[in-house]
């Protein structure tokens, strides 16, 4: 079970990429290692699918992008939370917690 | 909203430099990629194959990615017309030939339909009113004739097929003299599509305005003049004219309103000229008129009002 990969559901990329940007600024690479890291590797994220979510999130104004050094002194695109971006992870949050719980109230009553 | 606005902007303006923040956000992440795989034991050769592979298509991420900044509708009709010109470039007679045929294809078109329209028009019950369309958003009633004998503000009308509207300004003797030639004035709902005014330098008041409102009923558009009215009191007599012309296709028809040197009078009558913008329409133009444009019929501003807070 814990070598299971799982792919994201559909639309669920959006909330899991606001969320590891809350601490703060990460660049693209460190928001899917840190996925990967905080699923214990359960969550895979297609590499390929994560910058144009990073790029729509920032054309919607939930999160800004600035050049800056990363930790082994490369020049990396560090991406960081607007205030638009919290209200939105506050709602999409919420809106997934109810998602669940309806759907393990489903599974252990049906 | 407007952050999706400005960053497509910012895209369109910036587009060189977004394509090398993307080659090098990219680049910056499979190196990242091997760093980490080489620290788990790989070769950095190894390493940065499996990276590239775990990544996939680079282009394909990169397409998805200026997929993602909203521009593609612009970026495919660049190249189409890019592609357009790379052809006719080739090809200049073949190029010329299929404009030409657009053109004549066009102008067929064109003219059919200008046919048919006029066809559909002959036939159609509003081809001809039988009574004008005035150009107000009423709800008084018709306007009493004019009578000599009283001084009080009337009414003339005088149709004029065939003819454009005419700015000229009516005598007196003109209103009068074949009232029995003019029909009853018939008032309708319309909405005001553009608005004009036309200023006359040193005038203290506005000189002419025009319309172009869209009739309900006939769901037609209609020209309307209006000229001659609001200007300063004459010397000569106590009287002003308010000429009020509307074009509606091949006819013309011109009301003669006599007021009695009060400004308020249109208003107070019914004639409610439908005016926004009026002070950036001023602005935009000091003499030559400017249009202003409206989106609703009913609640309006009279001229009036409106040029006394310009």
């Amino acid at each position: 079970m814990a070598n299971v990969t799982i792919d994201l559901p559909q639309g669920t990329l959006d909330l899991l990429i606001l969320k590891t940007l809350a601490p703060g600024p990460q660049h693209g690479w460190a928001v899917s290692d840190r996925i990967e890291q905080v699923s214990r590797e359960v969550l895979s994220i297609k590499q390929g699918s994560l910058y144009p979510a990073l790029h729509r999130l920032e054309r919607r104004g939930w999160i800004r992008a600035q050049w800056g050094a990363s930790k082994n002194n490369r020049r990396a695109k560090y991406y960081e939370l607007t205030n638009t971006g919290r209200k939105q992870l506050e709602a999409e949050e919420s809106a997934w917690r109810q998602l669940t719980t309806a759907v393990g109230q489903v599974l252990e009553t049906a | 909203m407007i952050h999706d606005l400005l960053f497509r902007v910012r895209v369109l303006v910036r587009r060189h430099a977004m394509e090398a923040d993307l080659d090098e956000e990219l680049r910056a992440h499979l190196e990242h990629q091997a760093e980490k795989l080489i620290r788990s034991g790989l070769s950095p050769e190894e390493a940065e194959r499996r990276a590239r592979f775990d990544f996939g298509d680079l282009d394909q991420v990169k397409d998805e990615c200026r997929r993602s900044w909203g521009v593609r509708l612009i970026d495919d009709m660049a190249a189409e017309v890019r592609a357009g010109l790379r052809q006719a470039r080739r090809k200049p007679v073949f190029a010329t030939v299929s404009a030409l045929a657009l053109a004549l294809g066009l102008l067929a078109n064109t003219m059919m339909f200008d046919g048919v329209t006029s066809v559909v028009e002959q036939l159609s019950p509003h081809q001809q009113p039988a009574s004008p369309v005035l150009a107000a958003q009423n709800s008084v009633p018709s306007p009493p004739p004019v009578n000599k004998s009283d001084a009080r503000p009337g009414a003339a009308v005088r149709k004029a097929p065939n003819k454009k509207p005419s700015r000229a300004r009516p005598s007196r003797r003109s209103i009068e003299s074949h009232p029995e030639r003019l029909p009853s004035v018939a008032y309708k709902n319309v909405t005001v599509v553009t608005a004009a005014f036309f200023l006359t330098p040193g005038a203290a008041r506005l000189s002419a305005a025009g319309w172009m409102v869209r009739d309900a009923e006939s769901n037609r558009n209609h020209f309307v003049l209006i000229s001659g009215t609001w200007s300063r009191a004459r010397h000569e007599t106590a009287l002003e004219a308010l000429e009020i012309t509307i074009h509606s296709g091949d006819v013309s028809y011109t009301f003669v309103e006599v007021i009695s040197g009060n400004p308020e009078y249109p208003q107070q009558e019914g004639w409610r000229p439908l005016v926004h913008n009026a002070r950036a329409a001023m602005s935009n133009s000091a003499q030559g008129g400017a249009l202003a444009r409206t989106e609703q019929s009913g609640q309006c501003t009279s001229a009036s009002e409106s040029l006394s807070h310009l």
